[in-house]
């Protein structure tokens, strides 16, 4: 076997060979790696291993896969051996998660990645950036707050525009799908002052309808009124009304101090009579 | 009747589990790999990052959650997470910190998302009403600032104001 190439046979995928040099770097602390494929349009990732000093053999794959030229420039290092692929891929796991992000995306995250992977306290290096955003994307604001006086890498992570995006993608108004990800590009345009203003502003109010705390509609029951699927309505459904004598509907809802527009949408057919007068 | 197929996951520490193919198909990474593999045998598909302990727990999760789809959990948490999750998942997070955390870990290498939004909702929980010093306390977290910081920090620089 040529030096600094790490084989192993793997039950399940058979054969893969990885490039050991390229871990040198990695000696004395502890570092991630993942095997990313490319098929099609989606990328895959099939393994996925912590190492510390050296690579664990039991974790490499055979990519059966014709890997893309243009994955090359994402990190990614392989040469062609005999016929075998050997590759690598230093650390920096966390991109490779969301299979959304784009270089623009984590520009502003990836050194905390980094500062999480090499971290010295072990809570932080274990979980890593991309659990602990997880974890804070459950906090309201005060206790992000305490969060953000605990250290400084928390600090950092919590006012990094990768975590602020999340925070307003997850806590504050849900746009309809067909919005959203015309919302998602303009979030990632804007400055950070600006994406904390819109947290702080828009934060923990209506979304999906979930916060409705009663809602009825008398004569629901697919008789006189019929809930059918909506992608164009926030709530993601819509209701169809058939025929009724009267009709009466209302919602009970909690939410902070602030001003608010009420609106009922709705749409006649060209049979529909009283409402349309 | 056809037997249920059965897949072989093998734990860090060397630890067969055989489970329900269509248990453990709730891991992204075990359906990718079970993509590629041959239908008729029983694969076995090494976990490299996981010890037994807590992967018999993401069994013990998987076999239940497979048939009843957890409820999303809203952000951001209100209350503790035990007044917005079932009477299941409350059981099931009655366990020590460490084990929590390797959960997490293991949710995130096997790519479960609701096991990962669970575990990392109960780490916030514990994480809500705490002071600054808890906080550390909790997760073994250095105080890397200077008194000088901390009292700028406690002053002036908050992240974020509160309403």
């Amino acid at each position: 076997m040529k030096k600094g190439v790490v084989k192993e046979i793997h039950p399940f995928y058979g054969e893969v060979s990885l490039n050991r040099g390229s871990f040198e770097g990695m000696e004395g602390s502890s570092g991630k790696i993942s095997f990313i494929v490319k098929k099609g349009k989606q990328f895959r990732r099939i393994c996925f291993a912590a190492c510390k000093g050296d690579v664990q053999n039991e974790q490499l794959f055979k990519l059966e896969w014709k890997i893309h030229q243009d994955i090359e420039h994402r990190g990614w290092n392989f040469v062609e051996i005999d016929g075998r692929l050997e590759f690598s891929h230093l650390g920096k796991d966390e991109e490779w998660m969301n299979e959304k992000l784009t270089n623009e995306y984590i520009e502003d995250v990836e050194p905390i990645v980094e500062k999480f992977i090499s971290s010295k306290l072990e809570m932080i290096s274990v979980l890593g950036a991309y659990n602990w955003q997880n974890i804070l994307s459950y906090l309201h604001v005060k206790d992000l707050n305490t969060c953000y006086q605990t250290c400084k890498i928390m600090r950092e992570l919590i006012s990094s525009r990768d975590f602020l995006i999340k925070l307003i993608e997850s806590q504050c108004i849900t746009l309809p799908e067909m919005y959203y990800q015309e919302s998602q590009r303009n979030l990632k345009h804007c400055k950070k002052i600006d994406l904390l203003k819109l947290y702080y502003d828009r934060r923990d109010k209506l979304s999906w309808g979930r916060k409705l705390n009663g809602s009825y509609i008398i004569w629901l029951n697919e008789n006189y009124w019929k809930t059918k699927k909506s992608s164009s309505s926030v709530f993601g459904k819509i209701i169809k009304l058939s025929s009724v004598w009267w009709f009466d509907f209302g919602a009970t809802l909690t939410l902070r101090r602030g001003r608010y527009k009420v609106s009922l949408r709705y749409k006649t057919t060209s049979n529909a009579c009283g409402l349309a007068d | 009747m056809s037997e249920t197929k059965q897949v072989e996951l093998t734990s860090k520490d060397k630890v067969s589990f055989k489970v329900d193919r269509d248990v453990i198909l709730m891991s992204g990474l075990v359906k990718d790999m079970l993509e590629e593999g041959d239908e008729d045998e029983t694969p076995i598909i090494p976990i490299p990052n996981v010890d037994s302990k807590p992967l018999q727990k993401v069994i013990e999760y998987c076999q239940y959650h497979h048939k009843e789809p957890a409820q999303e959990i809203e952000k951001p948490l209100k209350g503790k997470i035990e007044d917005v999750i079932c009477d299941w998942d409350k059981k099931f997070l009655e366990i020590d910190q460490s084990l929590l955390i390797e959960l997490i870990m293991a949710a995130n290498y096997l790519n479960i998302k609701d096991l990962l939004d669970l575990t990392c909702a109960k780490v916030a929980s514990m994480i809500k009403g705490k002071s600054p010093e808890q906080i550390r306390e909790m997760f073994g977290i250095e105080n890397d600032f200077t008194p000088e910081e901390e009292a700028k920090i406690r002053e002036e620089n908050k992240w974020c104001e509160e309403a």
